[in-house]
């Protein structure tokens, strides 16, 4: 359902874009399965219309007998496309080219594979070889078929003489979430170089704006002692900013002049893979100053209450007989006054 | 009483962005209704219906909304009113804040009106307006039924499920923020093993998220923080944390950009013991980064320091230097010299340092390897007699051995000393009370701590890879300190495991375990660690 309303404003998108004034006005109109469909300006009973000259397809029966009712063409050449279709409808029918052609009053669809009445409704996900009438620049004959069809003779020359709305520059907007970017999944490899003083056991991420900047968002894996890298995968087009963290943003990167530098902007191109070089000059908690361990005993540590051991390495509460002590900034043994 | 408080204004915060938050200016709902968070698309299907603030409403097979782009597109037999008005078209384009419509009919092109469906014109079609991405939906990040849109801010999911391969994970509302200011990163809460947050309230400029967290100590915990932001040059934040078992902490953080060269920021840190207090600035000197820090304690303690830094200079052969060069005071109510019989006598003391750094480039070595080396010297003088010195040099080598698995190994060694010259026996004395570990063992040992301490660390990591999106970490640590015995210390051996895999479309899981081996009178001491990945 998605994928044929897609394709279905697709492909009227199209029409509007490239030749508006000549798309039929109305409502589309209704057609059933079989030969001949009936078109707005030509009620009463169709003529069904046979080109001689036809390959013969796969499996179908002989035509029968007897003179061409379809003007042959003055060369003598046949005027065949094929393709996907978008649809049929409105006097017109549309190709995933982006092509449509106009039908003649008196359409016939056959099925392509078997002849005779098609087992498919011309539409979306329906290939289909069009077979045009070089007098009067209409599809005559359409074959349908559930699969793809090889590409036909005369492209060039159907598509330059007797298209009515041939494709322009601009992208399919159905394929295309923006101008140039068809979402495809796209692998984007980032390449982080850290300063040496990042400690031994540094866990480095990526952190964005579409993780709503989560600071553990993507994990990278070392390279060596001062470059990470990692792989995430994003649809082409994505827009995100980022940031370089330790984990949280008490540790997360900042500029060379130790300013925090507005996050980096990063656009997801169309490609198979991209590259992104990130160098990370200083950390948020290597600066001088940095105030980042909570307020509990010994959260400002000063030399005059020095503690040989580092914080959180001191076991708080064990039984202890009496008498005992934690090591830690010593009582002084002075002499009794 | 600092309980109450602190509940207090935990209560206030979280009814200020009551009044803050921004009014949905659209809501839109369907059969199903799928957001992706990489694209910020939300797409209806079967069967959609607009709904905006201003009255308009729109009906169609389906929509998608381009959250990054404030754009609509509502696709296959759409409708849209407002008020007695409406209009059909095969598809029609709007904006969720702007006024201008465009409907695309299949056989009469594409027609201009406005959101009060006035005349219509005729228009050139702008096939960017119409777009309508095809997603699929299995990497969907959340699938709801209802999406309530605030541009530029926040989209609210209800019911929300988070689908997985293996069913979804349903939650009622959910309050997704795509404001794209990194203030919104900024926290006050104190750091965690895991933390995810969880929404409340929301506008383009705040933010009010419950925290669900699991903190190393007191284990699970809740946290609630208020964010306020601008743009990338100013944010200021709240945060009230409780664990289950342990006390409770509140801080609070200001962060303002003041041009190109120039920072201020502020933090307060609360607990039962008293609150931290801390103003910085930052400034960008030429090339020079120049900072000035002052923090002080409730219990009477503060500090200043005011520091500059060079740049990494080239030394020779890729190798770079930093010379830093700072001065401040410390200061303590009663006295800072606490050993000395006439510590009040000094409630302030100057001091001054140098610290040059040395780094060398990774260089490759015989044996695919790699190696890089650090050194570090640093000397502080204080205004009373007393200096303090540290010396510092890591290495780190890495081997790959194959495309998907490489080898670290790490060395670190940390030599310090405070030098009192003449009153080095005043301040660290033989201690007269035994000192016993937590397995009751005496530590005699700790009577030889003059003053003087050595921190060596010894790691080695393999790393696989299998795939962009999982990894498998095994480390080993083994430490070698002076001081350091049976508990009271870095644990002398630990070693852990890290697996980070990437089960579900739209989010991975890393859990870790890790043991503390033969430490404070126990075989091992277990640890978990575990987070949730986008």
């Amino acid at each position: 359902m998605r994928r044929t309303l897609s394709t279905l404003l697709a492909g009227a998108a199209l029409v509007g874009l490239a030749a508006p004034g000549l798309a039929q006005p109305g409502p589309p109109q209704p057609h059933s399965l079989g030969t001949p469909l009936p078109q707005p300006n030509a009620p009463g009973t169709p003529v069904p219309v046979t080109v001689p000259t036809l390959p013969p397809r796969p499996g179908a029966t002989p035509a029968p007998a007897g003179p061409p009712v379809a003007t042959p063409t003055p060369s003598g050449a046949l005027l065949r496309f094929t393709g996907q279709l978008l649809d049929l409808r409105s006097g017109y029918v549309y190709f995933t080219t982006g092509d449509a052609f106009k039908v003649a009053d008196a359409l016939k669809v056959d099925d392509y594979d078997h002849g005779g009445p098609p087992k498919v409704v011309p539409g979306p996900r329906v290939y289909a070889r069009a077979i045009l009438d070089p007098a009067t620049h209409a599809v005559v004959e359409l074959d349908v078929t559930r699969h793809p069809l090889a590409a036909d003779a005369q492209y060039a020359a159907v598509t330059q003489r007797y298209v009515v709305a041939s494709s322009t520059a601009k992208p399919n907007p159905e394929l295309v979430p923006h101008p140039g970017f068809t979402g495809r999944e796209v692998a984007v490899a980032f390449v982080v170089e850290v300063p040496p003083t990042t400690p031994l056991d540094a866990q480095i991420y990526v952190s964005t704006d579409v993780s709503q900047w989560n600071p553990q968002a993507i994990l990278m894996s070392r390279i060596d002692a001062t470059h990470y890298r990692t792989v995430a995968r994003f649809a082409s087009g994505t827009v995100f900013f980022y940031r370089i963290t330790r984990g949280s943003w008490a540790s997360e990167e900042i500029g060379q002049d130790g300013l925090e530098d507005p996050p980096a902007k990063f656009e997801v191109r169309e490609a198979d893979a991209q590259l992104v070089r990130h160098v990370v000059y200083h950390w948020r908690d290597d600066r001088a100053g940095s105030v980042s361990a909570p307020a509990a005993p010994g959260a400002v540590p000063t030399p005059f209450n020095a503690n040989p051991f580092l914080p959180g390495t001191v076991p708080g509460n064990f039984p202890r007989p009496p008498g005992a002590a934690t090591p830690g900034p010593r009582t002084p043994n002075l002499p009794p006054h | 009483m600092r309980r109450l408080a602190a509940g207090v204004a935990a209560g206030v915060l979280a009814a200020v962005p009551a009044a803050a938050s921004a009014r949905p200016a659209a809501s839109l709902d369907g059969g199903t209704v799928v957001f992706f968070s990489d694209t910020l698309l939300v797409v209806a299907r079967d069967g959609a219906t607009l709904r905006f603030a201003d009255g308009t409403t729109g009906h169609a097979d389906a929509a998608c909304v381009d959250l990054k782009n404030d754009r609509v597109v509502l696709a296959g037999h759409a409708r849209l009113a407002h008020a007695e008005k409406s209009a059909a078209a095969d598809a029609i384009a709007l904006e969720l804040e702007g006024p201008r419509v465009d409907l695309l009919d299949a056989s009469s092109g594409v027609t201009r009106t406005t959101r009060a469906l006035g005349p219509t014109v005729p228009a050139e079609l702008d096939a960017a307006r119409f777009a309508f991405p095809d997603v699929a939906d299995r990497n969907a990040f959340i699938r709801a039924k209802h999406a309530a849109i605030t541009p530029h801010a926040d989209v609210r999911f209800r019911p929300a499920a988070f689908p997985t391969s293996v069913g979804g994970l349903p939650v009622p509302s959910y309050l997704y923020t795509f404001a794209t200011g990194a203030g919104f990163a900024a926290t006050s809460l104190p750091g965690s093993d895991f933390d995810q947050p969880y929404g409340l309230w929301g506008s383009p400029t705040s933010l009010t998220a419950l925290h669900a967290r699991w903190e190393d100590g007191p284990g699970p915990a809740i946290g609630l923080q208020e964010s306020f932001v601008s743009g990338d040059d100013a944010y200021a934040t709240a945060a009230f944390d409780q664990p289950l078992r342990g006390y409770s902490t509140h801080g609070f953080d200001a962060y303002r950009r003041l041009g190109r060269r120039y920072t201020v920021s502020a933090d307060v840190t609360g607990t039962i013991y008293g609150t931290l207090e801390h103003v910085g600035t930052t400034a960008a000197i030429g090339a020079f980064g120049g900072r000035a820090d002052y923090s002080r304690t409730t219990a009477g303690a503060s500090t200043f320091d005011a520091s500059l830094h060079t740049p990494d200079e080239p030394l020779f052969a890729g190798a770079t230097w930093r010379l830093k060069a700072d001065a401040g005071f410390d200061a303590q109510r009663g006295g800072l010299l606490f050993p000395l019989p006439d510590a009040k006598r000094y409630p302030l003391v100057w001091r001054h340092g140098l610290d040059l750094s040395v780094a060398t480039p990774v260089v490759r070595m015989p044996l695919k390897t790699t190696l890089a080396m650090t050194f570090d010297a640093a000397r502080t003088w204080y205004a009373f007699p007393h200096r303090y010195d540290v010396l510092s040099a890591s290495a780190i080598a890495s081997r790959q051995l194959t495309r998907k698995l490489r080898l670290f190994g790490g060395y670190q060694e940390s030599w310090s000393a405070q030098v009192y010259p003449g009153l080095q026996q005043l301040f660290y004395p033989v201690p007269t009370v035994p000192i016993l570990t937590p397995d009751g063992t005496p530590y005699y040992g700790y009577a030889a701590y003059s003053g003087a301490s050595v921190l060596r660390a010894v790691d080695l990591d393999a790393q696989y890879t299998p795939t962009s999106t999982s990894a498998v970490h095994l480390t080993v640590v083994h430490t070698d300190d002076f001081p350091q015995y049976r508990g009271f210390g870095r644990p002398q051996w630990q070693a852990g495991a890290d697996v980070r895999v990437h089960p579900f479309p739209n989010f991975g899981i890393d859990v870790g375990r890790f043991y503390d081996f033969a430490w404070g009178g126990t075989r091992w001491v277990p640890r978990w660690s575990f987070a949730i990945t986008p």
